[in-house]
């Protein structure tokens, strides 16, 4: 199974692209989710702060209205110091004509509407669907120490009170607006408060009202933070939002009571017992510093999000299989040409050249594929026809070269002892062509009964043109040395015949020498050719002298000079070609003349053929299995003596 | 099934009647009926009294006991003169007042025995020790307990505005006072339920500068305490038993608390009542005082006494009288 997807193109392809594609879906889902989170809170917030807002204005427009009342009533008393029955009949219109107001008072300084009087506050209220007036102040209901009255006049300044119940009032919720006139003459003293109060009941009714989502909900807050409309109708009037918040050990509520009766509007996160993982936006009263809060839940609010968000993923993940399978599919498909293209791969390999290709009629790279395997196909067919043909030529021409060799080897002479009737000489010789035929040559022959010829030579160059070259020289050697003739003659005249019409301007190197046996008088020429070595019995061997003649074949009338020297009884010389000294090792180490010498020096003694047999394993000790680069040729002629 | 029900019917009968004949019905019983009027409206601050009426503490004693609160400006003194009360808590110090105008009263029991009263400012009005008060308008309850704030402020010459209040702390909020007479467990608790922090106010409490004079106690005329000694003992013994009750169970007294705080209509929470009990609790600590649960020391009444004398309150020649003033429970 682990090997499986490295086997398979197709897989590793999905395996490649799929975490990288599974990536690229889980952040566009993660980015999509943070950014419609915002997006829904900033929504929520526009939202929730149009409902606030709307509500608020709503409220907001009876509490001005109210205010507006009382202010008239303020400035009237102020200007026209009205008598009690003036401002009963005003206070009874003012609530008349504004159905808000439940009840209005003109609550005077002690002694100030009248010395005698030190409480004169009427006050009118609605009673079913009269308004009454009774009188406010007594000794049980000192009005100059009630937050109606004492703020603004301490503060010399319009004051909505804290929301309260007023008992008289059917005991509902109430809160009232007051604002400080001022004595006629002197307007900077104040000669009382003028009140309106109003039920709250409408108020918390269109708190009430508000529903943001399914459970969101609104509540109201005083300037002090007591809860005046919420839910939980036991908390109103009693909690504010500090004690809760004390109760619950919530600081941060604290803190946000704190901004709601600062006039702050925001949209916080709140997570605590009263508002469990909601969102709180407030928003203040202008006129008396009231605080609206606009409650919902964060399931809620998200709640859009989260369904479309499992939509979403559950998209994704089908989205993401399909991706899987078409990935699988299309990597498998544009493979599979690559199969039939391996499979046809391997049946031309097997030498199926007819096979038949996958057909690929596209133009893109699997086209190219296509196109380069059929020239392959075609061009391997043709190859392998050519190689059959060059393979039989090859072998009829390797067949031709044996038998060239064979009639080359068949010039030389091979057959030892070559004069098994004489005794006063003994050769041998060696012929080891590097290729199949090759460009050495030696020969021996009796000019006359006691003349021996012999020769050995190197035809520049291999291979067939050096082996015609030397069956060319052998003819004309033997055709050349006639009896009598001198020795520098006979070379003279196979030059010229070499060097007619030698258009392939090949040449031969040329060892001749006559050895009479008689006398053991050497006359040779040397014709370019490695000097052969004299190896006496007293004497280490040397070189033979060199004549100063050129190779044979570079132009004709060429005069060859002969040298001359005596061999002695058990004398030997041995001729070779250049294939002894220059054999080399893997290190490209030559033979050497040195080491030649130094061989034949211990063969005193030795018979032709040991001689050779010697040099012969010397020079594979020192090739030691390196390829054989040129001819081998040696010859080596003992001479016996007349007497033998 | 049906025989079954009936033998049911049986037994619930039988033990109707037996519990008819052998428990005392309350109707017929000789209870001496009283009332009892706390210096303020309800609030934890009287809870004992509130267990020991729930709990039958009371009744356990044969008292038929009416807990009648104030109205806000009404005096309780006021109404245990004009015999609209039996009973009365006050602050000692303006019982002591009381007492030497001529009104014939004594204490029988004395609950609180330190002083929660205290001035309370803005940081930020930068009014951080008594001498800084002077001239600036303080808050002062108009139902009375200014004895204390008064020597206060002579002791560090200051002359300061009061300005009378007679509930709501809602005038110190909106900034028209510079300070306010407030205690320690109620309007001190209320200003920071309404959004101060803490750490935004200056509390000089006054025990910190030598007026920890205690505080409710209980009083009631001499007539009375004639009339009804052992009834009045009786409701002394009651009454620690409903408060040594009340802190060993506070989430109890705080039930009834609230119950008696909705009744009256009066906005309050749990966490300020809780607040006031554990101050009230600490309120009533003897510390080292020589005396029992519920007595008055000698010194801490001529300690106020001589208050009085130095605020003017009482003539320089006025001589403390113990014994008529306090009648211990025995």
């Amino acid at each position: 199974m682990r090997q499986a997807w490295k086997k398979s193109f197709a897989i590793r392809v999905s395996l490649y692209i799929l975490p990288f594609v599974s990536l690229l879906i889980a952040a566009i889902l993660i980015f999509y989710y943070f950014f419609s989170r915002g997006m829904i809170t900033d929504s929520a917030e526009s939202n929730a702060g149009e409902i606030a807002q709307s509500a608020v204005n709503r409220i907001e427009q009876v509490l001005v209205s109210v205010e507006k009342v009382t202010k008239s009533e303020a400035l009237f008393t102020q200007v026209f110091t009205p008598d009690d029955a003036a401002i009963r009949l005003m206070l009874s219109q003012g609530i008349k004509s504004n159905p808000e107001i439940f009840g209005g008072a003109l609550a005077f300084e002690p002694n100030n509407f009248n010395s005698e009087q030190r409480y004169y506050a009427p006050y009118a209220y609605r009673n079913q669907d009269t308004i009454q007036i009774s009188y406010l102040g007594n000794e049980n209901y000192e009005y100059f120490y009630m937050d109606w009255y004492q703020i603004p006049f301490t503060l010399n300044k319009a004051y909505w009170t804290e929301p309260y119940y007023d008992k008289g009032g059917g005991n509902i919720l109430m809160s009232s607006f007051s604002i400080p006139f001022y004595k006629k003459a002197e307007s900077k003293s104040i000669a009382g408060i003028a009140t309106s109060n109003i039920a709250l009941d409408w108020l918390t009714a269109i708190v009430d009202s508000i529903q943001v989502y399914e459970t969101g909900y609104a509540f109201l807050i005083s300037r002090t933070g007591t809860l005046i409309s919420h839910p939980a109708k036991d908390k109103i009037m009693h909690e504010s939002i500090f004690s809760l918040a004390k109760e619950m050990d919530n600081l941060k509520l604290r803190e946000i009571g704190r901004a709601m009766i600062n006039g702050e509007s925001d949209l916080v996160y709140i997570d605590n017992e009263l508002f469990p993982e909601s969102w709180l936006y407030y928003l203040p009263f202008p006129s008396n510093g009231w605080s609206l809060g606009i409650v919902f839940p964060d399931s809620e609010l998200f709640a859009s999000l989260k369904k479309m968000n499992a939509s979403l993923i559950f998209l994704g993940l089908i989205g993401f299989s399909l991706l899987c399978f078409i990935i699988f599919n299309a990597a498998r498909r544009v493979t599979v040409p690559l199969r039939k293209f391996a499979k046809s791969a391997r049946e031309i390999a097997e030498g199926k050249f007819d096979t038949t290709l996958p057909e690929i009629k596209t133009q893109d790279e699997m086209g190219q594929l296509y196109h380069a395997f059929e020239y392959l196909r075609k061009e391997l067919g043709v190859y392998i026809e050519n190689l059959k043909q060059t393979t039989a030529d090859k072998e009829k021409i390797e067949s031709e070269l044996r038998i060239a060799n064979e009639i080359q080897m068949g010039m030389v002479p091979k057959l030892f002892p070559p004069f098994p009737d004489r005794n006063d000489i003994d050769i041998y010789a060696l012929l080891e062509p590097a290729k199949e035929v090759g460009g050495d040559l030696y020969d021996f022959f009796f000019i006359d009964d006691n003349k021996l010829c012999f020769a050995v030579g190197d035809v520049s160059g291999k291979g067939v043109p050096a082996a015609l070259f030397m069956v060319v020289t052998r003819t004309l050697l033997r055709s050349s040395a006639i009896k009598d003739v001198p020795i520098a003659k006979i070379v003279q005249a196979l030059n010229d015949s070499l060097s007619q019409d030698n258009e392939a301007q090949m040449f031969v190197t040329f060892f001749l020498g006559i050895l009479d046996l008689e006398t053991g008088d050497l006359e040779y020429v040397n014709a370019g050719h490695n000097p052969p070595v004299i190896l006496t019995k007293t004497k280490d061997p040397v070189f033979a002298k060199m004549t100063g003649d050129m190779a044979l074949g570079f132009m004709e009338n060429q005069v060859f000079k002969a040298a001359k020297i005596k061999l002695k009884t058990g004398d030997t010389i041995f001729s070779y070609t250049d294939g002894v000294t220059e054999a080399a090792n893997h290190y490209q180490e030559l033979y050497s003349d040195e080491r030649l010498l130094s061989v034949i020096k211990v063969c005193q003694g030795c018979s032709a053929r040991e001689i050779i047999e010697k040099m012969y394993q010397d020079i594979n000790l020192h090739a030691s299995g390196a390829e054989q680069s040129d001819d081998i040729t040696m010859l080596a002629i003992k001479y016996r003596g007349p007497d033998s | 099934m049906v025989n079954k029900r009936k033998q049911l019917h049986l037994i619930v009968f039988l033990v109707l009647l037996a519990s008819t004949a052998f428990t005392v019905n309350p109707v017929f019983s000789q209870q001496t009926k009283l009332t009892y009027t706390p210096h303020w409206l309800p609030q934890a601050q009287f809870a004992g009294f509130y267990v020991a009426r729930e709990m039958g503490f009371y009744n356990d004693v044969d008292l038929d006991i009416t807990i009648q609160h104030p109205s806000p400006t009404e005096d309780v003194l006021d109404l245990l003169v004009a015999g609209k009360a039996d009973i009365v808590s006050h602050f000692l110090i303006s019982a002591i007042a009381q007492h030497q105008s001529g009104t014939k009263m004594v204490c029988f029991g004395q609950l609180s025995q330190n002083c929660a009263q205290m001035f309370v400012t803005r940081k930020k009005d930068s009014i951080n020790k008594p001498e800084d008060l002077d001239g600036k308008r303080i808050g002062i309850w108009e139902a009375g307990f200014q004895e204390i704030p008064s020597a206060l402020i002579d002791e560090y010459n200051c002359s300061v505005e009061w300005i009378p209040i007679v509930s709501s702390v809602n005038l110190f909020l909106m900034g028209g006072i510079d300070a306010m007479t407030v205690m320690l467990y109620n309007e001190y608790d209320q200003i920071i339920n309404s959004g101060i922090n803490e750490d935004e106010l200056n509390p000089m409490l006054f025990s910190d500068f030598g007026y920890n004079v205690p505080e409710d106690g209980l009083y009631c005329l001499n007539e009375t305490y004639y009339k009804n000694n052992d009834a009045l003992k009786r409701f002394v013994s009651a009454s620690l038993r409903g408060w040594e009750y009340t802190f060993a169970n506070k989430e109890y007294a705080l039930d009834l608390v609230w119950k008696e705080m909705k009744a009256a209509n009066i906005p309050s929470n749990m966490a300020h009542q809780q607040w006031m009990l554990d101050i009230t609790e600490k309120m009533y600590n003897r510390n080292d005082k020589p005396i029992e649960v519920g007595e008055l020391l000698e010194q801490d009444y001529i300690d106020a006494f001589n208050l009085l004398i130095t605020i003017g309150q009482l003539e320089a020649e006025a001589k403390p009288d113990f014994d008529s003033f306090y009648k211990k429970n025995q």
